[in-house]
């Protein structure tokens, strides 16, 4: 017991330092190269539109244009990719009325409308780009929310076809659903009540207590979503903070959850990285609470590679689409790449661009060579290239040889060029069972096709023999037995 | 003083009275050796010899044990990479002593009085070589079971952890019945008195952790009263 207390304590080396690190398959933290380093801290005085204040949110659309909520100032500003300052939106014009925005929380862009939580306000708008609302969401009328419950629309994301997704803090029921008719549709895949031994006893007390004390108990009810992200494939990926696993969800049209957390629901052995958890894997208790990360932006991009940024430590995680880590970067500080309140990343051609709220500024972050092997591995994988994939690999173990994903795509071209012995090793070393167990598969087939003619036969002789010398033997035993007059 | 005499003075005289030419290869008796073999066809009757007729040999079945332990070594490194979560940097003897070794060790006491308590009639030199040479299925076949499971894909490793899991059963049954005809019970007295051992280990296991984090606790007390004087 002690022991494990004395290693729980010696993990959090990594947690405390900024310092540049990826979890291996043991979930261990390892030191590895710079992955993402910051190109420049953007300030709003710096590019012509006052100082920003309290920036909640930060979006990227398809022509790279840059949108930030800006909080404080009751606006959102547009900017093209060079932060050049487009446009500001501060008042819009509802049925002819000039009106102010008030604490806008979130922020999104397409087929030119652009989506607004006016947080403060109590409704989502859409206004096109006369400032005209064009489209508007409001607290829906339904019996699961009560009167005189607050409305606070956090984050908006809308589909292909224009319905809407919207994240509401204190609805725990799911994400809110509008048609593309602006008419509330429903409450969409919310979050389960997590098991724990607390939930179980209160479950217990429930049977026994009369319905007044019933009434007294906390509600247990599940936690409600941070954040939510709509990628190309309008698959929804959603965000959930207070949680210490299965943070990032992928829903269907059905509101079920279809990321596969390689692993841990697959019935395969794992080694200790449960990939269902996002975020830091080696963190420190304070008063019995383990202090996870707290994830509250997500973004996937084109390579189906996601961040995943966390508030608690300022640190941004770099997942591939089987929830591999790639890298990790950022961190808390004062210093330039460093965060104290980041809120919101999102993705600008190959920049990652992160608000923080604190600090009212966007950092941009430039990949390194280092990453940028890994980003074209990657491509070439899903381009269905694994040789060329494989070639890029190679080149990422050369400058980082703990990274278990550069094996595993290695493994897996060595596999599929039918190189099954050296696909065994690499695969082993990534820690890819179900390849490993394909590889094999088809070194054991080969194996046999090739030594059949010898194997066989000196299988069965060796048996053959083995049961011969065994009965000599026993036989010898029984004898001097027999001598001494002993019986069998 | 005299007492730590005594005992080396004990020890010393007792090691002369040993007569080691009984010990001799000429004079072992050999046949000994099969009785472990015997065990797989013939549980009831064996361990019927190992009781009434002194069959059981207390070299053999230590050697056993010892095989035990090697095994559960061997199988940590041998053990195919698909049904293994063993990382072998952070190998280590002792979990793997405790689950072979002291598991067994405190098996036999805790059942020895258990069994003294419920009247059982087995000594505990029989109860011993009966544990340990119940072991035999799991010395023999699971080394070779680990090695054929590197061989073996995903969809196969339902016979690897059937396997695994029969020959545990085999054991644990020839345990069962050894302990019936050691200490002449019937079935459920033997299934109470092995509950009852059970439970005694779990208790065993409890006080001992407590000791040890008593003990610590008390280093460390001493430890930060010493630093506090010697500070002042």
């Amino acid at each position: 017991m002690l022991v494990v207390i004395l290693l729980c304590s010696s993990l959090t080396t990594y947690a405390a330092e900024n310092k540049n690190y990826i979890y291996n398959e043991y979930a261990e933290a390892v030191s590895a190269p710079t992955g993402y380093l910051c190109e420049q801290v953007v300030f709003g005085d710096e590019i012509g539109v006052g100082k920003l204040k309290a920036p909640s949110d930060l979006y990227v659309d398809s022509q790279n244009n840059i949108y930030v909520a800006d909080s404080g100032n009751n606006r959102v500003l547009v900017f093209d990719k060079d932060f050049t300052p487009l446009r500001e939106i501060s008042t819009v014009i509802l049925n002819g009325e000039q009106q102010t925005l008030a604490s806008p929380g979130g922020v999104f862009a397409a087929k030119g409308l652009v989506y607004i939580c006016d947080t403060a306000n109590a409704r989502a708008i859409a206004v096109d780009e006369n400032n005209e609302v064009v489209r508007m969401f409001l607290k829906p009328e339904t019996s699961l929310l009560a009167d005189d419950f607050e409305f606070k629309p956090s984050k908006i994301s809308v589909n292909s076809a224009g319905t809407v997704f919207m994240a509401v803090s204190g609805i725990y029921q799911g994400l809110l659903q509008y048609s593309d008719s602006d008419e509330f549709i429903g409450f969409f895949g919310a979050n389960k009540v997590e098991v724990t031994a607390q939930v179980i006893i209160q479950n217990m007390w429930k049977n026994i207590f009369s319905d007044e004390q019933r009434e007294s108990l906390a509600r247990t009810i599940p936690t409600e979503y941070t954040n939510l992200y709509i990628d190309d494939e309008d698959m929804i990926l959603t965000a959930t903070a207070t949680v210490n696993t299965e943070q990032i969800k992928m829903l269907n049209s059905a509101g079920q959850n279809i990321l596969v957390y390689p692993g841990s629901n697959s019935g395969l052995l794992q080694k200790g990285y449960n990939r269902s958890n996002f975020g830091d894997q080696q963190y420190n208790n304070i008063k019995g609470t383990p202090q996870t990360s707290v994830i509250n932006d997500i973004n996937v991009d084109e390579d189906e590679v996601l961040a995943v940024l966390d508030n608690k430590r300022g640190r941004i995680f770099v997942y591939d689409s089987e929830q591999n880590p790639l890298c990790i970067f950022g961190g808390k500080g004062n210093q330039k790449g460093y965060f104290k309140n980041a809120v919101a990343i999102d993705k600008c051609e190959s920049f990652y661009l992160v608000a923080d709220s604190e600090m009212n500024s966007i950092t941009v972050f430039k990949e390194t060579e280092y990453m940028s092997l890994i980003r074209k591995a990657l491509n070439e994988y899903s381009l269905g290239n694994y040789n060329g994939s494989a070639e890029y690999w190679k080149k990422v173990i050369d400058i980082n040889s703990s990274l278990p994903v550069a094996y595993k795509g290695v493994g897996r071209a060595l596999l599929i060029n039918g190189d099954y012995e050296e696909a065994m090793e690499y695969l082993q070393i990534g820690d890819d069972r179900f390849y490993y167990s394909m590889a094999v598969e088809q070194y054991r087939r080969e194996f046999l096709r090739d030594n059949f003619i010898w194997f066989v036969p000196t299988v069965v002789i060796g048996l053959f023999v083995f049961v011969k010398l065994m009965k000599i033997l026993k036989r010898l035993i029984v004898n001097s037995g027999k001598k001494r007059g002993v019986k069998e | 003083m005299t007492n730590l005499r005594k005992l080396t003075r004990g020890i010393f005289i007792k090691f002369k009275q040993v007569k080691w030419s009984e010990y001799s290869w000429s004079n072992l008796d050999k046949t000994k050796l099969l009785v472990p073999f015997r065990l797989f066809t013939h549980p009831i009757d064996t361990f019927n010899d190992i009781k009434h007729e002194g069959r059981g040999s207390l070299g053999l079945a230590n050697i056993i044990l010892a095989l035990f332990f090697i095994e559960g070594i061997l199988d940590y490194f041998f053990v195919g990479y698909l049904f293994s979560n063993n990382d072998v940097q952070q190998f280590s003897l002792i979990p793997i002593f405790v689950q072979t070794v002291l598991i067994v060790v405190l098996w036999c006491i805790a059942n020895w009085a258990m069994s003294t308590l419920l009247e059982g009639s087995g000594t505990f030199k029989e109860i011993w070589i009966a544990t340990c040479y119940s072991l035999t299925p799991l010395v023999l076949f699971q080394v070779p079971l680990s090695l054929i499971s590197n061989v073996m894909t995903l969809s196969e490793g339902m016979f690897y952890t059937s396997f695994s899991v029969l020959f545990t059963l085999w054991s644990l049954m020839l345990v069962f019945f050894g302990m019936m005809i050691v200490h002449d019970f019937t079935v459920s007295k033997t299934f109470g008195s092995a509950l009852l051992s059970i439970g005694m280990i779990v208790i065993v296991a409890f006080l001992v952790l407590l000791a040890f984090s008593i003990f610590q606790q008390m280093s460390m007390f001493v430890k930060t009263i010493m630093t506090e004087i010697t500070r002042r």
